[in-house]
């Protein structure tokens, strides 16, 4: 598991790659609170291989935080079967998900 | 071996080595000087030759003066002799040639006739009357003439040198001496007898004497190398100086011999023995080497002694440092080398300071130490003792969360259902219910809390319990988990969610109502042809997201002998021990003969196929599970053949 963070214009993109369940979902939360701030933020998820209720939970937690602070949140980058995790548990319908990052930044 | 001890034997050595050194250097001199003492030998061997030649040359020379004198005496006598008749004359000379030197004696007038000889009376009849032939006519004139008093006539003839004096009256009187005369006087003086005399055979074994054309001229004594030999003879007289060269056991030196004039005229070559040259060399080398001996015994004793001396006060430092790591050490065992005034003093006072300085230290840090190993004990005590506490409790949180699940469905004639839920060693949110909603209806939910742990499994309960009230308010599933969300999402302070499958199952009908929260898709297993498919989606957001969402519903014929399947995704994540997940793929692959089995075989199946999957791995997530199969409506169950055909 390893998350690193790029600035790209206004937007912060967190790169997350790996597993991201309840072992390490404490850990992720910090690490992403840590770089919210007044930008919009981007997730991307192109090189996560696995989540667990716990790590939607992070991504449910983070999206919260940004919406309460009025900034643009994106989810980019879903493999399949993590989408399908995201689409049973309801969450895509209140999530912004664009397919890649570049496709993110675009929108932002 | 010790420092001390190794620098001892090193300056020892190395004075014995010098010592030895300089023995051989001595011994080398010595060689030298006798060398040159044999040559300055030689030398004067040569000198003795030289001078021992002139004199003999002299000596022959005085002795023909001294025959020339007596003759003239002689002829002074025989011209007083007038009156004597040449016949008396002739045996008056007769008689001085028998009583002297002379071999014979003429008496001639200024014509050269012979007047009177020694012959004698015998002169007549005896050839020898006449002079002897080939004696210079011009000498003899000069004689007779009165030119000339004493005359040496020409060289010696038939081994006789004559000899003319003038006698009165125009007369001379010729004497003849054989030159044998000399002989004994030669002899005498010969070079060969001067130097048997100087042969001694302890020290010059053999003298040879060569001209300056190299020729032998004389021997003694031992045989000598001829080739080398000649090289010195040719060294001295080419060089008109000594030279000289080791042969065997001797010392061959090689002397010029000089005229009196200072020109090398020839050579002297003397043999000595070396005996003296090399004893003089062994026992310089043998003093040598005692005296080394003694001197490296003598000089690693003594320093030795003072090296001793010296480094005591180190060793008694290196003791005292060993004390002080055995804890040993007594400050005051120093003092008499702390009271010395040199640096080794100044040493020992820094060094008792410093040592009383660290035990001090040490004596601290190991009070430290104690009091923190007990402090650290007690703690790792109360640890303990609370980590035993917080197992119990989480061990008993554990049991009530597996006990305020139903253990049993209610039971009825038109369904038949089992359930288990298998924890993870870490509490975790999963949980199912059933409930009689009515005497018609069933309830049924599954549901997985997110995250783990002590929060998740309070948000389980309190899901579950809000569940439970929702569900008897209403009695559509899809207003149920609305209500049930917006409820749970007033009372989420941690923002958890709980994925919520929530059906309803008509009995009489066997149609069965859904709504899900977020939740995995509970599968179907058909009787008639015993396939293995998920319930449609309904769409519809977790529980606990978002107050004021609606649930949309969905619904599904049951027919009897139809069953339900509803995990949590414990079972399609299960993990082995390489990572790999257990999938849907594998669990509806574990399902392919639910149909006709028990209900209670087809959990047993699915939570041994995921046994056997993981084969060891620690459970990660709880595995829970519940299956439910419609027997049909209770009319239909009163005919015993479908009764008996459905279960």
């Amino acid at each position: 598991m390893s998350i690193t963070f790029e600035a790209h214009g206004p937007a912060v993109v967190a790169d997350v790659q790996g597993r991201l369940d309840s072992t390490n979902a404490a850990a992720v939360e910090a690490e992403l609170f840590k770089q919210l701030g007044s930008s919009a933020f981007v997730l991307d998820f192109t090189r996560l291989d696995y989540i667990s209720s716990a790590g939607l939970r992070v991504v449910l937690v983070v999206a919260k935080r940004l919406k309460q602070s009025g900034n643009k949140f994106i989810l980019a980058g879903l493999q399949p079967h993590i989408k399908d995790v995201f689409e049973i548990s309801g969450f895509l319908g209140i999530l912004d998900v664009a397919d890649s990052r570049a496709d993110a930044l675009t929108r932002l | 071996m010790t420092l001390t001890r190794r620098l001892v034997l090193m300056v020892a050595a190395c004075i014995a080595l010098a010592i030895l050194s300089i023995s051989l250097v001595f011994g080398y001199l010595g060689r030298n000087a006798l060398i040159e003492q044999a040559e300055e030998q030689a030398q004067a061997i040569a000198r003795i030759v030289a001078e021992s030649a002139r004199l003999t040359e002299i000596s022959l020379e005085e002795m023909e003066g001294v025959v020339i004198d007596d003759l003239s005496i002689l002829a002074f006598a025989i011209g007083s002799m007038n009156t004597l008749s040449p016949g008396e004359l002739g045996n008056r000379l007769a008689e001085i040639v028998a009583r002297g030197n002379a071999s014979s004696i003429w008496l001639v007038d200024s014509n050269l006739r012979v007047i009177a000889n020694s012959i004698g009376d015998y002169g007549a009849i005896i050839e020898g009357e006449t002079l002897p032939i080939g004696l210079p006519r011009h000498a003899l004139d000069a004689l007779t003439s009165g030119k000339r008093f004493t005359l040496e006539l020409g060289s010696p003839i038939d081994g006789v040198q004559y000899v003319g004096v003038r006698v009165d009256g125009g007369r001379a009187l010729i004497a003849g001496q054989p030159i044998t005369v000399l002989d004994p006087v030669r002899a005498a003086n010969s070079v060969p007898v001067l130097l048997a005399a100087l042969l001694n055979r302890d020290e010059i074994q053999a003298i040879q004497i060569f001209d300056d054309t190299m020729r032998m001229t004389a021997k003694i004594g031992d045989e000598l190398p001829v080739d080398d030999v000649n090289e010195l003879v040719d060294d001295s007289i080419s060089g008109a100086a000594p030279s000289s060269d080791l042969w065997e056991n001797k010392l061959l030196v090689a002397a010029p011999i000089r005229d009196s004039a200072g020109i090398a005229i020839g050579s002297t070559v003397i043999a000595l023995s070396t005996k003296r040259l090399d004893a003089m060399l062994s026992s310089y080398l043998l003093y040598g080497a005692i005296a080394a001996a003694i001197v490296f015994a003598l000089g690693s004793a003594i320093a030795g002694v003072f090296a001793g001396r010296i480094t005591r006060p180190v060793a008694a430092m290196t003791h005292a440092a060993r004390e002080i790591d055995g804890r040993t050490f007594q400050p005051e065992s120093l003092n008499g080398l702390a009271a010395q005034s040199d640096e080794l003093g100044t040493l020992a006072r820094v060094f008792q300071h410093m040592a009383i300085e660290v035990q001090a230290r040490e004596e601290h840090l190991e009070s430290l130490v104690r009091a923190r190993t007990i402090e650290l004990e007690q703690k790792n005590h109360l640890l303990e003792e609370s980590k035993r506490r917080v197992e119990a409790e989480l061990d008993a949180a554990r049991s009530l969360q597996a006990a305020i699940l139903p253990q049993a469905l209610p039971a009825h004639p038109s369904y038949d259902g089992k359930a288990t839920m298998v924890p993870a060693r870490e509490l975790g949110g999963d949980f199912y219910d059933f409930f009689a909603i009515d005497d018609r209806h069933l309830g049924i939910v599954i549901a997985d809390v997110s995250g783990k742990g002590v929060p998740a499994a309070f948000f389980m309960a309190i899901s579950r319990t809000v569940l439970q009230s929702t569900a008897r308010e209403s009695h559509s599933a899809g207003t149920c988990l609305a209500a049930a969300n917006t409820v749970i999402c007033s009372q989420n302070p941690m923002d958890l969610f709980v994925t919520t499958f929530y059906g309803i199952l008509d009995t009489e009908t066997g149609d069965f109502t859904y709504a899900n929260g977020g939740h995995n898709p509970p599968l179907m297993i058909r009787r008639a042809d015993g396939s293995v498919a998920d319930l449609p989606r309904t769409g519809g957001m977790a529980l606990g997201v978002m107050p004021g969402l609606s649930y949309s519903e969905k619904k599904v014929h049951l027919n009897a002998g139809d069953t339900l399947f509803l995990y949590t995704d414990g079972i399609s994540e299960a993990m082995d021990s390489e990572g790999r997940e257990f999938t849907e793929g594998r669990l509806k692959d574990a399902l392919i003969d639910a149909h006709a089995q028990h209900v209670d075989l087809v959990i047993s199946g699915v939570t041994d196929a995921v046994g056997r999957f993981v084969d060891g791995a620690e459970q990660s997530d709880d595995i829970t599970c519940l299956v439910i199969r419609y027997k049909g409506a209770r009319e239909t169950l009163d005919s015993p053949t479908e009764l008996a055909r459905a279960s």
